[in-house]
């Protein structure tokens, strides 16, 4: 945290450094609906949860639903994991929000940085609680799917 | 100490004023500084620091935890006829907040109630205080570790907690604002 009115390249570097992980991310990785590649190549894992129960876990699906989101393919990562897409562009826009308030807002007038903190919350509150809603539900759908015997991927 | 001198409850440094006397503490509500906070709100950077290091203490947690859950989950495997190399990633989210759990009763909750810092925030000097600048209560320490744990059973939200006193006047993560305590400079280390 920064005292209001000064400037720090703090939160622009914290927000570049979210915004070039997720560029490594999506140079790296890939994935399709059943699995996630690294350079091309198939990670090769199973859940031990699933293998054991045949029940899905709470984050069954999730990174290959992330990887989807990142390279832009938001429907095939809604259906593999309703939390994948929430997560990715939420983090995304945390960290545009980040770089806009260091080259914008900080060290404006007080009370404009302080509006510009107060929306960067209320953005991050809203994020929290769709992150949390997204991610139950996908998981509960996916359990009840499974528990019925539609076991999906 | 010299008579009449003001000193900061939280870091023990003297205050602007060496006259005046010390002044009532007052909840920390208006303005980006409270009074009582003469030494300031911690840095981000040391607070991942110390957060950093802390996490080493639970990661040596996650490791034995991981080693007996682990060793039970890959005979339940072998025994159903499943066979090993299966992931363990199921894991981790479960293992990671309970380790958490376990390891903060100690260095999240005993010390931070005792002498206001745990081990990797003792490092990098600083100090979590309530709104009038004393030492937590063990209650309101245990709170606060009950609310990092809950954030952190849900992906991503972690990284919000942590990121989240870059933006906030008063340099709070949400686990801070849960139970209202402040992270501050602790120079002295006391």
């Amino acid at each position: 945290m920064d005292s209001a009115g000064t400037r720090s390249p703090l939160a622009a570097v914290v927000g570049a450094t979210i915004l070039a992980d997720a560029a490594l991310a999506r140079l790296v990785l890939s994935a399709d609906l059943d699995r996630v590649y690294f350079l091309g190549k198939p990670i090769v894992v199973a859940c031990a949860f699933r293998r054991a129960t045949g029940l899905p876990c709470p984050t069954c699906g999730l990174t290959r639903s992330t990887v989807l989101a990142l390279h832009g393919d938001l429907g095939a990562a809604w259906g593999v994991m309703p939390a994948g897409p929430v997560l990715a562009l939420g983090t995304l826009a945390i960290a545009v929000a980040l770089l806009w308030y260091a080259v914008f807002a900080q060290g404006q007038r007080p009370a404009s940085e302080a509006a510009a903190r107060c929306w960067i919350a209320r953005g991050g509150l809203a994020y929290g609680a769709a992150a949390v809603v997204m991610w139950l539900g996908g998981w509960t759908a996916q359990f009840l799917n499974a528990w019925h015997g539609g076991l999906g991927k | 100490m010299a008579e009449g001198t003001a000193y900061c409850p939280a870091c023990g440094a003297a205050q602007q004023s060496a006259v005046a006397p010390v002044p009532p503490i007052q909840p920390a509500t208006a303005g980006p500084y409270p009074a009582v906070f003469a030494c300031g709100y911690a840095s981000w950077g040391n607070r991942v620091v110390g957060f950093l290091i802390d996490s080493l203490l639970v990661g040596v947690g996650m490791a034995i935890l991981f080693f007996v859950a682990g060793t039970v989950l890959a005979s339940m495997a072998a025994l159903a006829g499943h066979g090993a190399g299966a992931s363990m990633c199921c894991m981790f989210f479960l293992l990671f907040p309970v380790a958490t759990l376990l390891v903060g009763l100690y260095n999240g909750v005993y010390l931070i109630a005792q002498r206001g810092f745990s081990i990797g925030q003792g490092v990098v000097h600083i100090k979590v205080v309530d709104a009038s600048g004393n030492l937590l209560t063990q209650g309101a320490a245990f709170l606060r570790l009950v609310v990092r744990v809950g954030l952190s059973l849900v992906p991503f939200l972690p990284l919000l907690d942590m990121l989240w006193p870059l933006w906030d006047e008063r340099g709070q993560t949400l686990h801070d604002k849960a139970v209202n305590c402040y992270v501050v400079n602790n120079p002295q280390g006391v």
